[in-house]
């Protein structure tokens, strides 16, 4: 059965718009720091650990929460998860920016969380999220810990010396 | 732990061993895109036919969840990555063609142990109906890969 939290285009669908629109304008303006392709792997890296988190965890058997206006998939629903895109990217740009040495990762990630959280929580307040099941704020913290480990653990995959080595970016096909 | 469970977790080790030994012409960082990419649109393909169409629906029991959730992010993704590289290694048109019909009927069979097994129920008639959403899949994953490999190398975003 699909419940119905909420018919009209208001606080949710604008919060995500906004967002969105403000993540995509800072990932055009700010001066490159990555080739196209890896730029494109970061940004798509946080849309796909959140979407598989939100699609295991959001829907039955679990069933902890719904997104947006109605417990079924919306188009509002796709859009919040662009939303994690720029959010993954500016992770790995201040940190390749700032060049953060290994010792300070945890603070790192720990101040990122921070502000994921505060911002899982306005989303919350305005009706982005409907928590069920007895399912907490807090309860995000282990995730967004997991997911912006993997996605530092995969910006220095993508530099190691190693993958460099072989050419990562070497790109000479023929097509059919 | 369900024997259904066993069964996915040792497709799942398969599909990623066959995709270790592979002959790879995509970069490192194409690879890992497309794998982003397939997973994410297998995703919300599998989610409005689940949730919004209700043309089939995935078990509520946890393990075959589990089961379930193999299929949908690692299985499917990843075979899908290993099609794109086989198009991209082959030159002729017969290779191509077998390979996409192997794959093809390696992910259909999957489907329909998923099916055999509990993890997706729907009506008799909807089995070909899979088919279709997987050959859509492969469609999507091909025009994807097209997509990706024309992208310009150059600093941009």
């Amino acid at each position: 059965m699909v419940i119905v939290y909420d018919q009209n285009f208001n606080s949710n669908e604008w919060f995500l718009i906004s967002i969105l629109t403000i993540g995509i304008i800072l990932v055009w303006k700010l001066p490159k720091r990555f080739p196209i392709k890896e730029s494109l792997v970061y940004f798509t890296c946080f849309v796909f650990i959140g979407m598989i988190f939100d699609h295991t965890i959001s829907i039955q058997p679990f069933d902890f929460y719904d997104v947006n206006d109605k417990s079924s998939y919306q188009f509002m629903d796709f859009v919040s998860y662009l939303t994690y895109g720029p959010f993954g990217y500016l992770f790995i740009y201040f940190y390749d920016l700032f060049k953060v040495k290994n010792s300070y990762n945890t603070i790192y990630i720990f101040l990122w969380t921070v502000i994921s959280l505060v911002t899982e929580h306005i989303a919350q307040i305005l009706g982005v999220f409907h928590y069920k099941n007895g399912y907490e704020l807090y309860y995000s913290f282990p995730i967004y810990l997991v997911i912006l480990l993997s996605q530092l653990y995969l910006y220095k995959f993508l530099n190691s010396d190693k993958v460099k080595e072989r050419g990562c970016l070497k790109i000479e096909i023929r097509f059919l | 732990m369900a024997l259904d469970l066993a069964i996915f977790i040792f497709i799942a080790w398969v599909i990623i061993s066959v995709y270790l030994i592979v002959p790879k012409r995509l970069s490192i960082i194409e690879n890992f895109l497309l794998f982003f990419l397939f997973t994410i649109i297998t995703m919300n393909i599998f989610t409005m036919l689940d949730l919004n169409l209700n043309l089939f629906q995935h078990s509520k029991k946890v393990n075959l969840f589990i089961s379930f959730w193999i299929q949908r992010n690692i299985i499917i993704p990843l075979s899908l990555v290993i099609f794109v590289n086989y198009m991209i290694y082959f030159k002729s048109k017969i290779n191509k063609f077998v390979v996409t019909v192997l794959i093809f009927l390696n992910l259909y069979l999957i489907n329909l142990i998923a099916f055999g097994v509990g993890l997706m129920t729907c009506s008799s008639n909807l089995y070909l109906g899979s088919a279709v959403v997987l050959a859509v899949l492969m469609l999507l994953a091909f025009l994807t890969m097209k997509l990706v490999t024309k992208l310009p190398e150059g600093k941009s975003m």
